[in-house]
């Protein structure tokens, strides 16, 4: 039991990062119909400036304010300077463009900090919470419930605020929302501020246990990615769940049978469930009148 | 194609002088751009984006790698096993993955990468875990070793020939037009016709030959393999390179290997800038080359060729515009009515549907409806909008499937059969909006009409095309289209494309033809062209079906006609009883709005 508890709090804290990355995807495919493959350097972008603003000796709170900034105004500036002018482009090459942004931003960071990797303090100290044997620290959990807020706020803003519904819309169909007069440009705006945000904030959260290197970036992307293809890029609640259970998932495949056979097994699973499930019927989706 | 393939050989050589493009990096360069053709050749043609083909790439080179290090097999016969292996868990997994809509693809070979990568480290015992399995990097082929840096490279450039010829053969003629077709519109593919699973399927497996040649190659000529080079970033740097290079064409892979391989090494001199630098030229080659540099060549070759007068190049089809019309020209002027074939023949009623139900939720759009097509006549269907018309079409043509009911061709039940096995059985149809492929010449467009429905897609030969070729040709010519069929579909007009779908439908040579509102957006002009055609159809024995709202067109053509309402039939009768007088439209216009 106590393993068993073990191992699910520490995927959790996984499962949050996978979460909140695939969001961020999730929200920049719903305004967009891009696959953004730059979300991971958001948390770049917020973990390395927040380490080097304490290591220049500013306070903890002000570092991590100006780290999730940075990656909202990164994630902000990145659609308007370099895909608002090209979303007519085709689906694949604008994909391209993102993986140029985030080589990019990447080489950016590799100057700046060099290979070394950066890491500073918890945002909450204090005694690991016990639960009969596990235990999981307060800043894992703070991680946790920060993931779960986050999404349970998202999706409420999407179902009970006008501009939710405008962004719904938008996620829809783009060209009826557009004519219906909602702004699709400022949804996609706000969109991928969202998505900076999350991954702002996913940066000051886990970087303290697992540091942060110029080249983070792209791995994390593509746990999130996984998360969000679970969630059929629409969903975020979807895309939640789909990224805690790869990682309990991967946990419990871990603890219990071999570390090294994580990875495989869960994906064979989610395969086979995948086909057996989620990618089903939607082959015609309805499109016959034309 | 020759040309093109000299061409860049001819740049890649290391002879050709670029700096710091080595022997041995020409050869990687020739590696990577195999296993990238296989990206290229599923995503161009098959329109499937996989982020997962360095598995294939791995499956190949560990197999290749054990092979030889367990059992000391010899490299030469390791190598082949290891691609066959390779294609055999290619058609396995193809089974389960080709059936995914797209992000489910892709992420679903992405995952496997990973999972393979992590397989591989789990078993450091057999495996080698991180670190890989090494061997000596020699070659041996009988007559000869392959242990030098030049040697290497002849071996990859006659690796590259192979692979530009296997992806030639796979996208030549006929096999590339329907492989379009289904990337473009799987719905219209398998109405036409296609059996749009195996056809995935097969470009799959053929798609994983590359990444396999290119796998069993690499792990004697790095003498090294690690599952760095087999998991998912690897593979979304292959994903890179091909669209880079230019998506669709054939040397496009091997430009975007060449290019960033080359930009990468070339930017190592820069210490630490080099990543950096390398971002902004990826950034660059992703902004202002619009294709791919291959698409960029190609457009630049054309404009040229334009310029200097040159006849237009035909894209892989294999056979020049001219030919045909030489082929083709002598036949066209006496015999205009062979332009319609006459139809297979079918014997009673050549189509009954039988208490036909479809409901979307609560609403039942096609409610216990029944009616007859003969043979050699023309039955309109007439009704509102939301009636049910379109989706009694689509579960005659197959797209959607009756909750009840059923339906009968000739007397035999096809209730149970998918779309395409219905068209080959003689059921054609068109759309209320066309739905052609766009990228293709209103020519390819046309002949996939009747080839889209021929048994398989890897049974091909020139002079059948060239047959098709002239009679889709002098059908276009028939329906006063000839002067169209070089042009590209996108650049055509509603009323051109509503005669291209109909000339494309009447090339399957049909029983039973059912027409979606084929009068709608035609002028008067056109329509009275589409009046002529349809009697030319039923005089070549085929059932017609027309939707139609033109009450005049409908009473001028049709031999029966069946008013629908709310999913039902209400009425039905000859024309001139039903449409003939004032009175009697009146009482069809009420009745077809009675209740909504």
């Amino acid at each position: 039991m106590t393993l068993l508890l073990q191992t699910i709090f520490s995927s959790l804290v996984n499962g949050s990062v996978y979460a909140l990355i695939g969001v961020g995807i999730v929200l920049c495919y719903r305004s967009s119909r891009i696959v953004n493959l730059a979300q991971g350097e958001t948390y770049m972008v917020s973990g390395v400036l927040c380490a080097k603003m304490i290591e220049w000796g500013s306070p903890l709170w002000l570092s991590a304010v100006c780290g999730v900034a940075a990656a909202v105004v990164a994630s902000m500036v990145f659609e308007r300077l370099v895909l608002r002018s090209r979303m007519h482009w085709n689906p694949s090459r604008l994909i391209i463009v993102t993986v140029g942004v985030a080589i990019l931003a990447e080489g950016v960071a590799d100057r700046l900090i060099g290979a070394d990797q950066l890491s500073f303090a918890n945002l909450v100290n204090g005694a690991p919470l016990q639960l009969d044997g596990a235990a999981i620290s307060q800043q894992d959990l703070l991680l946790v419930g920060v993931t779960l807020a986050a999404t349970v706020l998202l999706i409420l803003f999407f179902r009970s605020t006008l501009l939710g519904h405008a962004m719904t819309a938008v996620a829809e169909n783009p060209r009826v929302s557009q004519l219906l007069g909602v702004n699709v440009g400022r949804m996609r705006q706000i969109s991928y501020g969202l998505a900076g945000l999350l991954g702002g904030i996913s940066a000051l959260l886990l970087v303290p246990q697992s540091g942060i290197g110029y080249n983070v970036g792209l791995p994390l992307t593509l746990n999130g990615f996984a998360a969000a293809a679970f969630a059929n890029m629409i969903s975020p609640a979807r895309a939640l769940g789909a990224g805690m259970f790869l990682a309990v998932a991967e946990g419990i495949v871990g603890s219990y049978l071999n570390p090294a056979l994580e990875t495989p097994l869960v994906f064979g699973v989610l395969l086979v469930l995948g086909v057996a499930y989620l990618g089903r019927g939607q082959r015609f989706a309805g499109a016959v009148r034309a | 194609m020759v040309a093109l393939a000299l061409v860049v050989v001819a740049v890649m050589s290391p002879a050709f002088g670029l700096p710091r493009l080595t022997l041995n990096l020409a050869t990687t360069i020739c590696l990577f751009g195999i296993a990238c053709a296989g990206v290229n050749l599923l995503l161009g043609f098959g329109g499937m984006l996989s982020l997962g083909s360095a598995l294939y790439l791995g499956t190949s080179a560990y197999a290749v790698a054990l092979s030889t290090t367990l059992w000391h097999w010899p490299m030469l016969p390791a190598m082949l096993a290891a691609i066959a292996v390779s294609l055999l868990i290619a058609v396995f997994l193809g089974l389960v993955l080709v059936r995914l809509s797209s992000h489910y693809f892709a992420v679903a070979n992405l995952g496997l990468a990973t999972a393979f990568a992590g397989l591989i480290t789990a078993y450091p015992a057999t495996t080698g875990g991180t670190s890989g399995l090494t061997t000596l990097r020699e070659l041996k082929l009988g007559f000869t070793t392959i242990d030098t840096n030049l040697s290497w490279y002849v071996v990859a450039l006659v690796a590259v020939a192979i692979s530009l010829a296997v992806f030639h053969w796979a996208v030549a003629g006929r096999r590339g037009r329907i492989l379009k077709l289904v990337r473009a519109d799987e719905l219209v593919a398998s109405v036409l016709g296609v059996r749009t699973f195996g056809t995935r399927l097969s470009i799959f497996v053929i798609s994983c030959f590359f990444p396999a040649l290119a796998g069993a190659l690499l792990f004697p000529f790095q003498g090294l393999i690690t599952p760095d080079t087999v998991g998912a970033i690897e593979s979304v740097q292959l994903v890179a390179l091909v669209i880079i290079g230019g998506v669709g064409y054939s040397y496009g892979s091997f430009l975007g290997a060449l290019i960033i391989l080359w930009l990468e090494a070339l930017v190592d001199t820069s210490g630490d800038y080099s990543l950096l630098v390398y971002g902004v030229v990826f950034l660059l080659c992703a902004f202002y080359f619009n294709g791919g540099i291959g698409g960029t060549l190609a457009r630049g070759w054309r404009r040229l060729a334009a310029r200097l007068g040159l006849p237009p190049q035909r894209s892989a089809a294999g056979c020049t515009p001219g030919t045909d019309v030489g082929v083709d020209s002598g036949a066209v002027a006496g015999e205009p009515a062979e332009a319609v074939a006459p139809a297979r023949q079918l014997t009673g009623a050549a189509l009954e549907v039988r208490g036909a139900k479809r409901s979307f939720g609560g609403v039942a759009a096609v409610n216990d409806v029944s009616l007859t097509l003969a043979p050699a006549q023309i039955t309109a269907l007439i009704g509102s909008n939301g009636a049910g018309k379109s989706t009694l079409v689509n579960l005659i043509s197959g797209v959607e499937t009756v909750d009840s009911g059923s339906i009968l061709l000739g007397g035999r039940d096809i209730t149970g059969l998918r779309a395409a096995e219905r068209t080959r059985l003689g059921i054609a149809r068109t759309f209320q909006v066309p739905r052609l492929v766009e990228e293709l010449t209103v020519l390819d467009n046309v002949m996939l009409g009747r080839e889209a429905g021929e048994a398989s897609l890897w049974r091909r030969s020139a002079r059948r095309e060239r047959e098709h070729r002239a009679i889709a040709r002098r059908r276009l010519e028939a329906a006063s289209l000839g002067h169209l069929a070089e042009r590209r579909v996108e650049s055509l007009g509603t009323g051109e494309r509503k005669f291209v779908e109909l000339v494309r439908a009447l090339d399957e040579e049909p029983a039973v033809c059912l027409l979606d509102e084929p009068a709608v957006g035609l002028s008067l002009e056109e329509i009275d062209h589409l009046h002529g055609w349809i009697h030319r159809l039923r005089r070549a024995g085929t059932a017609v079906l027309v939707i139609d709202h033109n009450l005049d067109f409908v009473r001028k053509l049709a031999d029966a006609v069946y008013v629908m309402d709310l999913g039902r039939i209400v009425r039905s009768g000859c024309p001139d009883e039903l449409l003939g007088t004032r009175e009697a439209r009146a009482a069809v216009l009420d009745s077809s709005k009675g209740q909504s």
